[in-house]
């Protein structure tokens, strides 16, 4: 019997760092290319990045167990440069986690726009690493052989950017909902349901494509992976594996695709509730992703 | 640097290797079971745990009139270049010169790197006290001159310590006679070798290339950024692809 010494709340932390990284990155490239169209969805994801990247480093610290023992021994992760993968992996999310504290703050005046841009390209460096990194500490456990594969940390990535762009927009009515005075420009997008739906037509596209790119190197992944057949053979992940894929991915393809043709027929209500349903389980699909990765991985062994 | 010499050839299975690493490790004797696996069926610790650093495998290879036995102990190779000691964010584990993969537990912080890093599934996570466990070759035995505690417990000279260099070397010259080894290549060579005259696939060990973590860390990182490199060019072609229909079609479009 395969021991699993990573568990599901790793899986968890891993999903959520990821979902930061690309949360910040797709945000900041949003701000960059998005000719002030995506100004709300920008601001959705800054602010999650951060939130979302304190929420993976508080669960690492209670995974890690020795915090009633030790309650400072988690800083002995800084310590081990550049050797250590894991402590690369801590300096980055380090970085990552100040960087998205000043962009967030920027954000927030609302001024300063050159800072908060070059603030960004840093940003966008370390959000991409951020969600690659766990993919890059897996292909480097040399006891695991399914994980050493050069397509994980990509697979993670994108991901990572995937999941990140259906946060920035799910957030967008909960924001909306929970402090509306103190972001009125969240309940003024949300409101207007046309706007709404133009931003989710355009933001749906790039994530088809990014489904493509997750998909594409899945399957490049799972071809190059002698022992990759453990993630739909072993009963304890097989069917997450296939709820994933079929649900986790090609149902919000198909929700963004039928959202096309609500968009026609001006249904902007319709676009708007279908679409946060999507992200939804986009979300999931992010987890599960991970969630099968890790336990599939160490059943593997 | 030192070595052990594990000649498979003489093990008679006696187990007091493990009783003399539970005895000056200090490890509680705990329940077991037998292996599960019925060509390990007698092997009992049947694995590694926090309080087993060591433990005897009993494979049954043959059947009838050819059953044979060979045993097998396990422990931590002490790899020449380690992947947990790669893979440990804090020092907890380093490679010292003297040849243990040494362990200082008050640095752990229970993050579990070294557990899926370790190409031989050596160390375990102590679910109890959130640290990990492995065999240490009895490092302060060393530093004192003095045998590692099995290594002393062997009464056939299975196990024999002796210089890295001098073990290489009588490895080299058993797979010259047509013997096995492991632990000569695996990895980049451990600091426990073993010599056998039944192949390793057959006795279980996982197989491994001869890659070092850095060459194998190294080759991963090349391709996962040749990947990149592919990825992105395609995309740009796609992009331009698209740009270039888009126009296209727009003055298409206005020409009619």
């Amino acid at each position: 019997m395969a021991e699993i010494t990573w568990g599901v709340i790793l899986a968890v932390e891993l999903f959520v760092g990821g979902m930061a990284g690309g949360a910040y990155t797709v945000s900041a490239l949003a701000d960059f290319f998005g000719k002030g169209r995506f100004k709300v969805v920008s601001k959705s994801g800054t602010y999650m990045s951060l939130i979302f990247i304190i929420v993976g480093l508080v669960l690492l610290v209670f995974d890690l167990g020795r915090f009633e023992v030790n309650p400072l021994g988690a800083l002995n992760a800084y310590i081990h440069f550049p050797t250590s993968i894991m402590t690369v992996g801590t300096w980055i999310i380090t970085g990552f986690m100040v960087t998205a504290l000043a962009t967030s703050v920027l954000w927030l005046l609302d001024g300063l726009e050159w800072v908060r841009k070059v603030m960004e390209i840093f940003g966008i460096v370390l959000g991409v690493s951020v969600s690659a990194y766990t993919g890059i500490l897996f292909s480097f456990s040399r006891g695991v052989p399914v994980w050493g594969s050069p397509y994980l940390p990509w697979l993670f990535m994108f991901s990572g950017a995937l999941t990140g762009l259906a946060l920035s927009l799910l957030m967008i009515p909960v924001i909306s909902w929970f402090m509306p005075r103190i972001f009125g420009e969240f309940k003024a997008l949300y409101n207007n349901k046309p706007d709404m739906a133009m931003i989710i037509g355009y933001l749906g596209r790039y994530s088809t494509v990014l489904t493509g790119f997750e998909v594409a190197i899945l399957i490049l992944y799972l071809g190059t992976s002698s022992q990759a057949r453990v993630y739909w053979t072993a009963s304890d992940v097989n069917v997450w594996f296939f709820v994933y894929i079929l649900l986790g991915r090609f149902v919000p393809i198909g929700i963004t695709y039928y959202n096309t043709t609500l968009e026609r027929g001006k249904r902007y209500d319709t676009v708007t509730y279908l679409a946060l349903v999507s992200q939804v389980i986009v979300l999931f699909g992010g987890f599960l992703l991970r969630y099968v990765i890790l336990i599939g991985g160490q059943l593997a062994v | 640097m030192k070595a052990v010499l594990v000649d498979l050839r003489r093990c008679i299975g006696c187990r007091a290797c493990q009783v003399a690493c539970k005895r000056w490790n200090n490890r509680e004797a705990v329940n077991t079971k037998m292996n599960s696996d019925p060509k390990y069926e007698w092997t009992n610790p049947s694995k590694f745990s926090p309080d087993t650093y060591t433990y005897v495998r009993f494979v049954k290879t043959g059947s009838g009139d050819s059953l044979k036995w060979t045993f097998a102990k396990l422990q931590c190779n002490h790899c020449i270049e380690p992947h947990c000691v790669t893979a440990c964010p804090t020092t907890a584990l380093v490679k010292t010169e003297e040849g243990p993969v040494s362990y200082r537990k008050e640095l752990c912080i229970g993050c579990a790197a070294c557990v899926n890093a370790c190409p031989f599934g050596v160390p375990k996570f102590d679910e109890v006290n959130k640290v990990i466990e492995k065999c240490t070759f009895c490092a302060e035995r060393l530093a004192e001159g003095l045998e590692p505690a099995c290594v002393q417990a062997c009464p056939t000279d299975t196990l024999v310590l002796m210089d890295l260099t001098e073990a290489q070397r009588r490895a080299v010259k058993a797979e010259a006679a047509g013997l096995y080894t492991y632990g000569l290549h695996e990895v980049g060579g451990t600091s426990w070798i073993y010599i056998s005259e039944v192949p390793f696939s057959e006795l279980g060990f996982r197989e491994h290339t001869d890659a070092t973590p850095t060459v194998f860390q190294s080759d991963l990182l090349t391709k996962f950024l040749g990947t990149g490199v592919f990825i992105g060019g395609a995309t740009l072609v796609a992009v331009k692809y698209y740009a270039q229909r888009r126009r296209e079609v727009a003055s298409s479009e206005r020409g009619e």
